[in-house]
C-alpha cells in the first residue's frame, strides 16, 4: 500500500545524500502517489507516467529543452506541454548532482560492470573498436579511429565532455578507448582526432547524450526505493531521440 | 640572348620580386571581402605561426585539424586559412593546455614548418549570400531552390525525409546523419538549422523539415522529439558540423584564386571526423 508524500518531503529525503535540485513544474506540495525517473521528461515520457499513475518525475534534464521557461514563454509546444503538466497534476523535480549512480548505471547498460576497473578505467577482453561499438547495440552511435584498434583498457564517461577533461581522461598510461556521451565537434571530438594524426591508434566511441545518462535514471529508481519505500518508482525511459536508421 | 637565358626570363613570374608575406595576404583579403561584418574580436585572428612568413602556398579548410595541416605541409602549403578553431576551443587556445602533449605537437608542427594558421570566420559569414551556406547549397544542387524571403530555407521537389537523408549521405560524403522524426514523411519546405535553439525553432514553424549541422541534443534534438511527439509534421537530420559548412571553403578558396595569383590555393576537406 502506498502512502501519498508531498513532492517537498521526497526532495527533502533526497537532499540528506545528493544535493538539492529544482521543481521545473508543478507544485512542491502536491502529494505524490508514484516516483518516475528519467533522463528527460519529454512529452513522451510524461504521458506515460502518467499512464503508470506516476506524478512526481525526477529528471536530468529540463522539460523546457535546455532553456528556463521565461524564454520559452511565446513558444506554443511549450504551452501544449505546461498544459499537460497542469491538467494531471504532475511535479517536475530536477537534478542535477555528479551523483556515481550515472557511472554505475552506464557501466551495467554496457555490461562492463563484470570487468575488472579502477575509477573509470575498464579492463575489456580485448576488441576492435568496430566491435566495442556495435556491442553498445546503440543505432545513433559515432566512432572516431580505425575501426581495426585493438582495445583492452578503456574510459567511460557520460554526458557532455569538454576538451580539458577529455585531455585528463587520456593522462592514463595505455588508454585505448574512450566512451563519451556527446562532444562539441570543434572541441572534444577534434581533439581526438588529432590525437590519432599524432600516431596514436585509440578509438573515440560517442554514444550520444541520452544513451549515456539514462541508465543513470534506471539507478535512481532503485536507490529511492531504499529510502522513499511508502510509493512505488519506476524508471521511465525517454529511450534515444534518434531514428534506428542508418544511411552510410 | 641565348636560349637558356630567355627560357630563364620566362620563368620569372613578372609580379613580385619578394614574395608575399602572410599578413600582407590577409591584408588584401579583408579588403576585398564585401562582408557585413568586419570582426574585431577574438575569431578571425593568426592562431599559430610568424604573420610575416613569406606564402609558398595558401591552404583552405573547415578546419585546421593535425591532419589537413600535414597534408597542407605535404603539398606545399604553408598558410592554412581555417573556419573553424585550431586548439578545440573558441576562443582559443584553452588556459592551462600549454603543456598538453597534443597541442604542443600540434603547435611545433606548424612552427617547425614554418606554417602560419589564421581563422576566417565572423567575416565570412558577413557575406550576402553567405559563401558558406551557398557552398553547402552547391554541393547538394539546391542553390536553385533558395526560399528567397529566407535566406536559410529551400523549398525543394517533394521527397521522403528517407530520401534526402539518402542523397546528404551521398552528395556531402558523410555517414554521421542522426534522423529525428518519421524517415517516410514527404516534405518540400527543408531549413538549414545550426547550434542553437532559438533559429531551429524559427526554422521549423515555416519548414517541414531542418538540416542542422550540430546542435546540442540536450535542447534541439529534445525540442524535435517534443515537436513531433505532439503531433507535428516535421522532422530533423541532425548532421556532423563539418557536412554543413566544408564545401563552403572550397567556395571560399575559388574566390581567393581571382584575388591572389602569386601563389597556388588549394582547398583541403577535412571529412567527417566520424566514420560511422
Amino acid at each position: 500500500m502506498s502512502t501519498p508524500l508531498p513532492a517537498q518531503e521526497i526532495a527533502g529525503r533526497i537532499a540528506k545524500t545528493l544535493g538539492q535540485g529544482t521543481f521545473a513544474a508543478g507544485d512542491p506540495a502536491t502529494l505524490i502517489t508514484g516516483i518516475a525517473t528519467t533522463f528527460v521528461p519529454s512529452l513522451d515520457v510524461l504521458q506515460r507516467a502518467v499512464n503508470a499513475g506516476k506524478n512526481l518525475i525526477i529528471t536530468r534534464e529540463s522539460p523546457t529543452w535546455g532553456r528556463n521557461a521565461k524564454q520559452m514563454e511565446a513558444n506554443p509546444l511549450f504551452a501544449k506541454k505546461q498544459v499537460f503538466i497542469a491538467a494531471n497534476k504532475l511535479a517536475i523535480y530536477r537534478l542535477r548532482d555528479p551523483w556515481d549512480g550515472y557511472q554505475t548505471g552506464l557501466a551495467k547498460s554496457l555490461g562492463w560492470d563484470k570487468y575488472k576497473n579502477e575509477g573509470i578505467y575498464y579492463q575489456l577482453p580485448p576488441v576492435t573498436l568496430a566491435d566495442l561499438a556495435k556491442q553498445t547495440k546503440l543505432q545513433a552511435v559515432r566512432v572516431i579511429g580505425t575501426p581495426r584498434t585493438k582495445v583492452a583498457k578503456a574510459a567511460l564517461t557520460h554526458g557532455m565532455i569538454t576538451t580539458p577533461d577529455l585531455a585528463k581522461v587520456l593522462k592514463e598510461p595505455g588508454v585505448d578507448a574512450v566512451v563519451i556521451g556527446e562532444p562539441v565537434e570543434w572541441e572534444a571530438s577534434t581533439y581526438f582526432q588529432d590525437l590519432i594524426a599524432m600516431g596514436q591508434a585509440k578509438g573515440l566511441i560517442v554514444l550520444g547524450l541520452q544513451a549515456s545518462e539514462e541508465p543513470g535514471a534506471v539507478e535512481m529508481a532503485s536507490w529511492l526505493t531504499s529510502f522513499i519505500p511508502e510509493l512505488p518508482t519506476e524508471c521511465i525511459r525517454a529511450g534515444s531521440p534518434f531514428a534506428a536508421r542508418r544511411w552510410a | 640572348m641565348n636560349r637558356r637565358q630567355f627560357a630563364a626570363l620566362l620563368a620569372v613570374p613578372n609580379l613580385h620580386a619578394e614574395p608575399l608575406t602572410v599578413r600582407q595576404m590577409v591584408d588584401r583579403i579583408t579588403t576585398k571581402m564585401a562582408s557585413k561584418r568586419n570582426p574585431e574580436g577574438k575569431r578571425d585572428t593568426y592562431k599559430c605561426g610568424d604573420p610575416d612568413t613569406p606564402v609558398t602556398g595558401i591552404a583552405t579548410t573547415f578546419m585546421a585539424t593535425l591532419d589537413v595541416l600535414q597534408r597542407a605541409h605535404k603539398s606545399g602549403k604553408n598558410f592554412v586559412i581555417t573556419h573553424e578553431p585550431t586548439f578545440w576551443h573558441d576562443p582559443e587556445p584553452i588556459p592551462g593546455m600549454d603543456d598538453d602533449p597534443v597541442y604542443r605537437f600540434k603547435r611545433e608542427f606548424i612552427e617547425k614548418n614554418k606554417m602560419v594558421v589564421w581563422r576566417q570566420h565572423d567575416q565570412m559569414h558577413g557575406v550576402r549570400p553567405d559563401p558558406i551556406f551557398l557552398g553547402w547549397a552547391k554541393a547538394l544542387g539546391w542553390e536553385n531552390h533558395r526560399d528567397l524571403t529566407d535566406p536559410m530555407s529551400y523549398v525543394i521537389p517533394t521527397a521522403t525525409v528517407d530520401a534526402i537523408a539518402t542523397y546528404h549521405a551521398k552528395k556531402l560524403k558523410t555517414r554521421s546523419i542522426r534522423l529525428i522524426g518519421d524517415p517516410q514523411l514527404k516534405v518540400t519546405k527543408v531549413g538549414q538549422g545550426g547550434h542553437d535553439l532559438q533559429g531551429n525553432m524559427r526554422l521549423l514553424e515555416k519548414n517541414d523539415l531542418i538540416v542542422v549541422f550540430e546542435a546540442r541534443e540536450r535542447d534541439t534534438a529534445e525540442y524535435v522529439r517534443d515537436l513531433v511527439a505532439s503531433g507535428e509534421k516535421k522532422a530533423m537530420l541532425l548532421c556532423a558540423h563539418l557536412t554543413g559548412e566544408e564545401a563552403g571553403m572550397d567556395e571560399f578558396a575559388k574566390w581567393l584564386r581571382t584575388i591572389i595569383k602569386e601563389v597556388p590555393v588549394e582547398y583541403i576537406p577535412a571529412n567527417d571526423q566520424f566514420w560511422i
